[in-house]
């Protein structure tokens, strides 16, 4: 259990983020939002990086970030490239104090999670941007903290690797409390539990994935795509999809126009819907 | 931690080309090791110019380091793992700590290799118990502070800046500890030299100074290395302030005094900025005017603004009997002198002369009273409405000329070091440096205390850590000397420096010679005699004979033509004819032009022009004496032809010795005349 009580950061004049509250429980909650929301920051902040301007974060025990064993994997991860995988590994492990009994097997379990077991002698600098990005995975699960904190995990991993990352949050889930900042719904929908949509500093909404898909209830709608034009501007089109083999647009409004079709809202239409000042 | 820094090491030896640089820079430290190892074993050099090969370079090593731990310290912030280490807070100030083990492995090597090879120098040159402690100090200031600040600010700036902004930060740090920044506050002074004011940016140049201020200046055989408290002191205030600033990255945050840690080291580098302002009696080879303690500070003082600071000459009214004197040398010389006055009628002003360096906090009379005095330049007056049979100066202060500090002192007895009678001319505007007659002078009782940190030894015995004796002017010298019976001598010489002090005796068998050629009745050179050799400090002072001691550049071939010139009057319109005399006398053969040609109706004119302008206007006449120096030689070695060696020396010495109005071109053309023309 995570408690962010009223979190603020300004730089300047400039509020990154303003009054956040939430509360994270076991299991995976999506941190949604554009770039430039406050993700990143609000992440430091907890993790006590950032000093916040106002506000705190308590963990379930009662102890803050600085205190006690977080997994974290920045947004921009990189490792001293002279360094074998094994190395690098041997550095955060150290850094963690890992007892040195137990750093291999941890080692090679994290590795073999990630399917890196048999890179561990690969040079960093010769690895490819996604292996650097699995390298960070491992290195966040070493010492098996009780706290994964994930910034834009899915970045520069090709679809397989994203599979395998989803595979293995869920099956962290159970035993972890995991936070996943990522402005790719597509990785929310597929793992997390509950959602967080902060924009411009400030939690709008929070819920599970249905809570946040219903936001957009009554809003979605689709449209051919040929008569998208003969509408006033009053609505957004999300994206163009296949329907019995017409192309069709599916558009977000707060009017239903004639010829408007509703359709079942997700979770991305929900997010949409709350950035867009729709919800 | 230990598992940290080893990983950080494996990282730093696998980046060949940082690698590369680090093992060059030691490569090259080795390399100027072996070059002095071997200029020793082939006896190149005196001992203090091989030492000092090194030193000339010394900027090359901090900014290396500084380049490497910028280079080093910033890849995990670069490539994006620095965020990652923050996530571990407990730790996060192990790995800063592991990732400045490299570039200060690098500094340690560094400094052991020099020091390595510094050791063997002074060990093969059998120099190891006086050089030692010297070395050892020398490599701690000149290399490991500096390379020590060069890592610090090289991590410091990793930790926050961009490349540019960083190698542009240690470029200016480089800039700034080199030799060339004194360009900035130099020419921020030059107002002087025309008799202005001139604005004194040296103590902002100051606070940059971590390595010796003149890339020239390596070693001097007595003084040694240039080893200024005030660096030692600015080297604190940087590292210690630096730590400061990087103690939150590397120091341990649950550490609970580490906030109180900050704040006491930031303390101590206050401390140490203010200690290195605090006045002292360094000697700085740099350019500045303003400090007595700088090289060019006479020059300035006493030739640039020569109608602020005359020259004066009125002899004293009293005759002091006896001297008194607490000397102690440390940052700078301070002196109580009390003296005992003989006179025979009240005297209401008692004229001094102390050279201007020393201030005068007190004057006391003979009951303890306080007398009013005034110090104006290198002259006091002290008035008294009683008649005084004691007078007590208290005074201190700094020299550049003639220095008195905790590493090296030279207060010759020709120097006014302590209060002489009357009003002296204390600037020998020929010679171009402190140097006051000491002729007038009757021998007086002295005794002396001086509590210093090196060797010392003066012209006057030493009893019961007193020394004592009657002198005319008493010498000191102290620093990184030896003495030794020489003949009947006692010869203090430098064992760092050039010439061997066995040569004295052939040297002075060869004065004898001359001396008898020339027909000098009484020498001025005595058995019995001290003889200092003299250090590189002084301003050209050539050799000075006193009457107890004499001063010598060195025990080689020009001794005795130093000698002999030396007993010359200096006046700058006979100084061609004296360098052409003592030049003839160190190498009869010459290397000057003899073809027979004379001077041209040009050199005649030249000469009639510095003739006109001596004694009146130095300025003038010197620059006319450069210019006439050819047709100077060319007349004396026509002289010399004409009326053969003996003769011509003989006319010459005498001439040289006299007072006769006799200009130097009217001396030369009346003898040339009729013979080589």
């Amino acid at each position: 259990m995570i408690q962010v009580r009223g979190l603020e950061k300004r730089y300047g004049k400039k509020q990154a983020l303003g009054g956040v509250t939430l509360s994270l429980g076991s299991g995976v909650t999506g941190l949604l939002g554009p770039n430039g929301a406050g993700k990143t920051t609000l992440l430091r902040c907890m993790l006590g990086i950032i000093k916040p301007s106002a506000g705190d974060v308590v963990f379930g025990d009662g102890a803050s970030a600085r205190h006690r064993s977080v997994g974290y994997l920045p947004q921009k991860y990189g490792l001293l490239k002279e360094l074998t995988v094994l190395e690098a590994l041997f550095y955060f492990a150290t850094l963690k104090r890992i007892p040195s009994g137990a750093v291999a097997s941890d080692i090679d379990e994290c590795l073999r999670q990630v399917n890196l077991l048999d890179s561990r002698t690969i040079k960093v600098g010769a690895l490819s941007g996604g292996m650097i990005r699995r390298v960070g995975i491992a290195s966040t699960l070493l010492g098996s903290p009780s706290v994964l904190i994930f910034d834009e995990p899915t970045a520069g991993l090709d679809p397989e690797e994203r599979v395998r990352f989803k595979r293995l949050v869920s099956g962290l889930a159970a035993t972890h409390t995991i936070l996943i900042s990522t402005h790719i719904v597509e990785d929310i929908e597929a793992v997390a539990t509950n959602v967080i949509v902060l924009d411009q500093g400030q939690a709008r909404a929070s819920g599970t994935l249905q809570d946040i898909a219903d936001l957009a209830k009554g809003k979605c709608y689709m449209v051919p795509q040929d008569r998208v034009n003969e509408y006033s501007e009053d609505y957004y089109v999300d994206k163009y999809v296949e329907v019995d083999g017409k192309r069709v647009a599916r558009v977000m409004s707060r009017r239903q126009y004639e010829g408007f079709v509703p359709t079942t809202p997700t979770v991305e239409d929900g997010y949409l819907c709350v950035t867009r000042g729709m919800a | 931690m230990r598992t940290l820094a080893h990983l950080q090491m494996k990282a730093f030896v696998r980046r060949w080309p940082l690698m590369l640089i680090a093992v060059l820079a030691v490569i090259a430290v080795a390399a100027a090791g072996v070059f002095e190892v071997s200029g020793v074993l082939r006896h190149d050099a005196a001992l203090a110019d091989i030492l000092a090969n090194f030193t000339r370079y010394s900027i090359v090593w901090p900014l290396v380091v500084a380049v490497l731990a910028y280079e080093f310290a910033s890849t995990p912030r670069l490539v994006g793992m620095e965020e990652s280490v923050t996530a571990c807070p407990e730790t996060r100030h192990q790995h800063w700590l592991a990732m400045m083990v490299p570039p200060a492995l690098l500094v340690a090597t560094i400094f052991a290799v020099y020091l390595t090879f510094k050791l063997v120098v002074i060990f093969v040159a059998r120099q190891w118990t006086l050089l030692l402690p010297h070395i050892f100090a020398e490599a701690v200031l000149n290399i490991l502070v500096p390379c020590t600040i060069g890592m610090l600010l090289g991590v410091l700036t990793a930790r926050h800046l961009s490349r540019y902004a960083g190698y542009a930060v240690i470029a200016l740090f480089a800039f700034l500890i080199g030799p060339y920044s004194e360009v900035v506050p130099f020419l921020a002074q030059m107002n002087v030299t025309k008799g202005g004011n001139g604005i004194d940016l040296y103590p902002v140049y100051d606070l940059f100074k971590l390595l010796a201020p003149d890339p020239s200046w390596g070693m001097d055989s007595l003084y040694g290395f240039p080893l200024e408290q005030e660096r030692w002191m600015i080297g604190g205030f940087w590292i210690l302030g630096l730590v400061a600033v990087l103690l939150p990255t590397i120091g341990n945050p649950r550490a609970r005094g580490i906030r109180y840690a900050r704040i006491t080291l930031a303390s101590f580098a206050v401390l140490c900025l203010v200690a290195a302002f605090l006045p002292s009696s360094e000697l700085r080879r740099d350019t500045r005017f303003f400090n007595a303690a700088s090289t060019v500070a006479d020059q300035a003082y006493y030739e640039m603004q020569i109608g602020r600071h005359p020259q004066r000459e009125i002899p004293a009214d009293f005759e002091v009997t006896r001297y008194e004197m607490e000397l102690a040398a440390r940052r700078q010389l301070s002196a109580r002198v009390s003296m005992d006055i003989a006179e025979d009628e009240h005297v209401a002003a008692y004229r001094f002369t102390l050279y201007h360096g020393y201030r005068i906090s007190r004057v006391f009379g003979s009951e303890g009273e306080k007398l009013d005095f005034a110090q104006d330049g290198d002259y006091v007056t002290v008035t008294s409405s009683t008649k005084q049979k004691r007078v007590t100066f208290d005074y201190s202060g700094s020299g550049n000329i003639c220095i008195a500090n905790y590493q090296g002192v030279f207060l010759p007895g020709y120097f006014p070091y302590y209060p002489v009678p009357g009003f002296v001319r204390v600037y020998d505007y020929v010679r171009q440096t402190a140097l006051t007659s000491v002729t007038d002078r009757n021998p007086t009782e002295f005794s002396i205390a001086f509590d210093v940190r090196t060797p010392l030894v003066s012209n006057l015995e030493e009893h019961d850590g007193r020394f004592e004796g009657r002198s005319v002017a008493p010498s000191f010298v102290g620093g990184l000397l030896a003495q030794d019976k020489i003949g009947e001598y006692r010869a203090v010489f430098y064992p760092a420096g050039a010439g061997n002090p066995e040569q004295l005796v052939d040297m002075i068998a060869r004065l004898r010679e001359f001396e008898r050629r020339l027909g000098v009745s009484e020498s001025p050179v005595r058995e019995g005699m001290t003889v200092f050799q003299m250090p590189g400090l002084t301003q050209a002072a050539g050799s000075v004979v006193l009457p107890d001691a004499f001063f010598v550049a060195g025990f080689d071939e020009s001794l005795a033509a130093d000698i002999l010139v030396a007993g010359t009057p200096a006046r700058i319109d006979r100084e061609n004819l004296r360098e052409a005399f003592a030049r003839f006398i160190d190498d009869p053969s010459g290397t000057m032009d003899m073809n027979g040609k004379g001077p041209t109706s040009g050199d005649i004119a030249i000469l009639e022009k510095a003739r006109l302008a001596a004694p009146n206007d130095l300025d003038r006449a010197r620059k006319y004496v450069f210019p006439a120096k050819g047709a100077v030689y060319r007349l004396f070695y026509e002289k010399v032809r004409a009326e053969g060696d003996d003769e011509a020396l003989r006319d010459t010495y005498r001439y040289l010795s006299s007072d006769s109005p006799m200009s130097e071109l009217e001396f030369l053309t009346q003898v040339s005349d009729g013979n080589a023309r």
